[in-house]
Order: C-alpha cells, then structure tokens, then sequence
C-alpha cells in the first residue's frame, strides 16, 4: 500500500510554504526597517535637543574674560566666533558655569570650544578658563551629519558674521545674540537664536 | 490490519496557524506605526520651542512690541507662531506669550516670559 505523498504533492506543498515564509519575510523585514529608520529619527532629534540645551546654557553662563591660552598669554577678545568654511574651532569663550568643588580653585571657570570635525559638531569643556598644555578637558561629539553651519552675531541692531569684527583691535566684549543655523543631511536647516546675558568681571 | 492514520493538517489547522500569523503581524505593524507618530509628534514639539525660544530672544532687543505673527521654517516644516504682548498695571513691565502651532492649526507649544521695559 502507497503511504507517502507523491512527489506532486510535495512539490505543491513546498511552494504553498515558501509563498506563505516569503510574505511574512517581507512584511517583517519592511516593518522592522521602517522600525530602525523611526528609532534613528529619534535618536537624531533626541541629539539635537541635548545639543540645544548645552549651547543654551553655555551662551548663558558665558563671561567677558580675557582666559590665558596653553603659552599663558592673554587672549585678545573674550569671545570668539568664526564661520566655518571648513574643519576646526567656530566658537571659542569662557563660561562661569558655578561648578565649586575643592577639586577645581579656579572656581566654576571653564573654556569652552565648539568644533566641527568630519561633519560631526563637538563640544569641548576645559576643566580652567586659564590652560596650560596640560589642563585636562572633556571632548563630546554632539550631532553628526552636519552640512554646514553659519553663525551670526547680532549687537546693538547691527548683524556681524564674525566675532570679533576684523577691525576691532581691543575687547569688544561679548554680542547680545549669536545665531546659529545647521544644515544637517537628511533633516534640513535648523535656525537657533541665542541670548548672552553675562556681564563683565 | 490497522489503517494508518494520515498526518497532516486539516484546513481548521491551517488556516489557525495563518490566523495567528496575521494577528501578530498586525500587532508588531501596530506598535511600529504608532512609535513613528509618538516620534514625529516629539520632533515637532521640539522644534516648536526652537521657534518659540528663538522669538523670545530677539523680543528682548525689541524696543516697540506689539502683537506679532509670522511664520519659522525648522527641519524642513513650517511652524507658525503668534506672539502675544500684554501691558502689566504698573507700566514698567510687558507679559509675552508665544504660542506655536503646526500647519494643520495644532497648537504645540506656550511660551511666557517677562520683559522690563526701559
């Protein structure tokens, strides 16, 4: 007696199942790569956010202080803010962030760099306001796929692209708003106001 | 002689199995549609205090305030904002508050602050 299926019937039944393996494959593989692409938006925005809040509060505590550079002679200007046409250091100052702890007498004065390498913005906290080649500082990247980023600084009604202005020869202090725009890949162009409230010391 | 049964499956088990299939599918596409609305929904808050924020800070260097509205292009949407100026009693001081809604209307996101004037 003949128990076993034909070789029809097999035939038949192998291509039901992997019909039926290659419509849930698809589905499956279509929702978790939507999944993935929702879960990078998140985490982009979630960057942007964090980055916001530290330029936001780094423009707050910023201070009108000539800081010393690594060769311990003074700065010219207390704040610094270039358009980056390419790699490196667009907005250097210093913070009084009233971080006091016994491990920094200096206080809570911190040197602060903004920087874009490779299309990533980082942000750069020295531990002094005063550096020296050693002093220890903190390196974190902020945001990646960035384009391009141009600033402006507004003072007293009059809009500047660079800080300090190529004529002022002494400390002009700080602007009242610098204004940055991102152009980042695959989002767009993100335009920030920010106010700088700090007063001379 | 005892007649063998036949294992296979009868239609009732079939179409079970396809069933569940489709009702976990439907469960994760569930899950997954709605965490894509949950972060549009934040991005769009977020960028919504960019733009409240932002008008904020040039309402500071203002000297002549007055109701304003206007519109703030962020991430490649539009955002429109309405900017509220109210005179306090003693006439020293302007209350501001800045509502910011998406295209469809929506209202995202209050802001109020203070400014005394000078």
């Amino acid at each position: 007696m003949n128990t076993g299926f034909s070789l029809i019937e097999v035939l038949v039944s192998l291509a039901i199942v992997s019909l039926i393996a290659l419509i849930t494959l698809s589905g499956l593989t279509t929702s978790l790569d939507f999944n993935k692409r929702t879960l990078d938006r998140s985490d982009f925005v979630n960057s942007l956010v964090i980055l916001d809040n530290y330029m936001k509060k780094d423009f707050q505590q910023t201070i009108n202080r000539l800081s010393r550079d690594a060769r311990g002679s003074y700065l010219n200007h207390s704040f610094f803010g270039l358009n980056p046409r390419q790699e490196g250091v667009f907005l250097a100052f210093t913070i009084n962030s009233g971080d006091i702890s016994p491990n920094f007498p200096k206080g809570g004065l911190r040197f602060i760099e903004y920087i874009i390498e490779e299309g990533t913005l980082k942000r750069v906290e020295y531990s002094y306001a005063d550096r020296t080649f050693d002093t220890p500082y903190t390196s974190q990247s902020l945001l990646k796929n960035v384009e391009e980023v141009k600033l402006n600084f507004i003072k007293e009604n009059s809009t500047l692209e660079e800080w300090p202005a190529m004529d002022w020869m002494e400390n002009n202090g700080l602007p009242n708003i610098v204004e940055i725009s991102l152009n980042i890949n695959n989002f767009g162009l993100i335009n920030r106001r920010y106010l700088l409230t700090g007063e001379a010391i | 002689m005892i007649k063998k049964k036949i294992a296979g499956f009868t239609l009732i088990e079939v179409l079970l199995a396809l069933g569940i299939l489709a009702l976990v599918m439907s469960v994760s596409l569930k899950i997954f549609s709605s965490n894509a609305i949950n972060v549009s929904k934040l991005e769009q808050k977020a960028m919504s205090r960019f733009v409240a924020d932002n008008i904020l800070s040039t309402t500071v260097y203002e000297d002549e305030l007055s109701f304003e509205r206007g519109s703030d292009l962020q991430g490649g949407m539009e955002y429109f904002w309405e900017r509220k100026v109210t005179f306090i009693e003693d006439g020293k001081s302007v209350q501001i508050d800045i509502t910011v809604s998406s295209q469809q209307g929506l209202e995202l996101y209050k802001l109020q602050g203070y400014k005394v004037l000078r």
